[in-house]
């Protein structure tokens, strides 16, 4: 019976899958992930111990004892008569525990209501980017799903235009446009064609555009500068372990050395690196606003914020659950800046980095971005409909 | 997975991390490399999940359980790890050195075949895919290592098989109208 015959029935499908699968199954681990996972747990210490699974049976009970008697104690007195100290006016609401797990870094826990939603379009089943065209004067996005980039119009994304097929994350300055292909990079023009040939870059993993150069992160862990008008290579820079993303702002070109630990700040002019500023255990999303670049570490939570200005960098954790993804999401512009940490979007004070609001979100967010004040999220498929959706919120 | 080792991780003993580290990478390594067919992001998401579980092993509530809650790390790790490849364009492309010497053209166009129905599904059909048909793992051990109630795992499986039979079957049609061009 051939698999194609076998498909017929579940248990012959089951079958063709396992056999397919045994082949597959081929290769074991290699031994460089082994010393990077010792090379990064010796960086790192481990989140805080929960006091209560340490504590035995007895300790329980002693516990348990101490309870019952404040509250026999508290009765009696209550009951008794005792005149209670005068009421002092406090803080209200905002001083009542909240439980660790849901406290943001500015003490601020997630609303129960869902932001507004301005505009909600159908989009692809799986966006997996979304870039704001233009910092300062944004007249699109770029949407990246799994059969290319889509050119959005802003304010409200009534026109979407043809996927461009073969390119993935795109980047832009606002004036020039670079998108990532399988085995390259590509120059596109709005409303979303390709110009000119596929520049060779292998291993390409991030891309920026800005200070008159396009450049790529590979996944050797070098900086590649190209030439935007002859598509040459004019300068590669060692940047460090697994570059992820990467980010022309403030007269600099960011790196997140994911491995390392890092961001890695380099000098467009001589490709030479100025400065290694550790972000986290595994920093993979940057972002520049408010006279910053942002850098988030899912693994971790952590925030990290460098004034473009003075150099001056703060750090702030977000809650992360146990066992699940971290940080799903970071952007940031001139207004506004926001993580996304599983279904729950945080707006963050640009100055400080501390949270000061908070929105359940209507599912998972793919991909982020911000127009102006307000942020663009992709939704993965609905699995009633199959379709995915860009939505534009207005976050109180 | 020896207990103690896991107590003593979960107390900051990074040899006793080490040794669970040795027992289950390799494995995990496997199960990421299917979901994500491919073997550089298989690394980062195993690489991400168990740097996480190490600053997490604190919080584990039951050192028996160890294995299901790293399965469930990296699971996660390569649903993120998933994401972040699509920014890339993904272009199907088979490398010569992929075609074994030995193997007949016949049975690589069908491992072809059932690997371009695999790529289709979701992440999510894909591990327990994976967690049911290469590790053996049963629904409840599925519900417990993916962190989701069992009639989610039965749907997931049943919308899995669903989704491989027709993307096979879609293909079949297609080559028929191949052959019946080039005859």
């Amino acid at each position: 019976m051939s698999p194609r015959d076998d498909l017929r029935a579940v248990d012959g499908l089951e079958r063709v899958v396992e056999d397919w699968m045994v082949a597959e199954d081929v290769a074991g681990a290699p031994d460089r992930l082994y010393e990077a996972v010792f090379a990064r747990t010796s960086r790192i210490g481990q989140a805080r111990r929960r006091p209560w699974p340490a504590l035995g049976r007895s300790a329980w009970a002693v516990a348990a004892v101490v309870v019952a008697g404040t509250v026999a104690i508290v009765a009696l007195l209550l009951a008794t008569g005792v005149p209670r100290p005068p009421a002092v006016a406090g803080p209200g609401p905002a001083a009542t525990a909240t439980p660790a797990a849901t406290v943001l870094p500015g003490g601020i826990p997630p609303s129960a209501t869902p932001a507004v939603e301005l505009v909600r379009e159908p989009v692809c089943a799986e966006p997996s980017a979304l870039v704001a065209a233009g910092v300062d004067a944004p007249g699109g996005l770029w949407l990246t799903c799994t059969d290319g980039a889509r050119w959005v119009t802003l304010p409200d994304a009534t026109a979407v235009s043809p996927a461009i097929g073969g390119v993935g994350l795109v980047a832009s300055d606002g004036a020039d446009t670079w998108a990532m292909t399988a085995d390259g990079i590509v120059r596109l023009g709005p409303p979303g064609v390709r110009i000119g040939a596929t520049v060779p870059v292998p291993g390409a993993t991030a891309l920026a555009v800005g200070s008159g150069a396009v450049w790529v992160a590979t996944r050797d862990g070098t900086l590649v500068r190209v030439d935007p008008s002859t598509g040459r290579t004019t300068a590669r820079v060692a940047v460090g372990s697994r570059p992820v993303a990467v980010l022309a702002a403030a007269g600099s070109v960011w790196v997140a050395a994911r491995g390392d630990g890092m961001v890695v700040r380099v000098d467009p002019r001589t490709a030479a690196v100025i400065e290694r500023i550790p972000a986290g255990v595994g920093p993979s999303a940057l972002a520049a606003g408010a006279g910053a670049v942002w850098a988030a570490s899912p693994t971790d939570g952590v925030v990290t914020r460098i004034d473009t200005g003075t150099a001056a960098i703060r750090r702030v954790s977000a809650p992360l659950p146990d066992d699940k993804g971290g940080i799903s999401g970071l952007a940031a512009s001139q207004e506004a800046v926001y993580i996304a940490v599983r279904e729950t979007l945080f707006r963050l004070d640009p100055a400080t980095g501390l949270a000061i609001a908070s929105v359940r979100l209507s599912g998972y967010p793919a991909a982020m971005a911000v127009d102006g004040r307000d942020p663009w999220i992709a939704f993965e498929r609905d699995l009633r409909t199959s379709v995915g959706a860009l939505v534009r919120l207005r976050v109180p | 997975m020896d207990r103690l080792d896991v107590e003593r991780a979960m107390h900051g003993d990074r040899d006793a991390f080490a040794t669970i580290v040795a027992e289950t990478a390799d494995r995990l390594y496997r199960m990421a490399r299917l979901i994500l067919r491919d073997g550089d992001r298989a690394e980062d998401a195993v690489q991400e999940a168990l740097v996480r579980a190490w600053r997490e092993l604190p919080r584990l509530r039951d050192p028996a359980r160890c294995e299901a809650w790293l399965r469930r790390m990296v699971v996660n790790a390569c649903y993120d790890e998933g994401r972040r490849v699509r920014r890339r364009a993904e272009v199907s492309l088979v490398g010569v050195s992929e075609i074994h010497a030995g193997d007949g053209i016949g049975s690589f166009i069908e491992s072809e075949r059932i690997a371009h129905a695999f790529r289709r599904l979701p992440l999510e059909q894909r591990a327990v895919l994976v967690l049911h048909h290469r590790m053996g793992l049963s629904h409840p051990e599925i519900a417990e290592s993916l962190g989701i109630p069992l009639g989610t795992v039965k749907s997931r499986l049943r919308r899995a098989h669903d989704t491989m039979r027709a993307g096979l079957d879609a293909d079949d049609r297609v080559g028929e109208e191949a052959r019946k061009w080039t005859a």
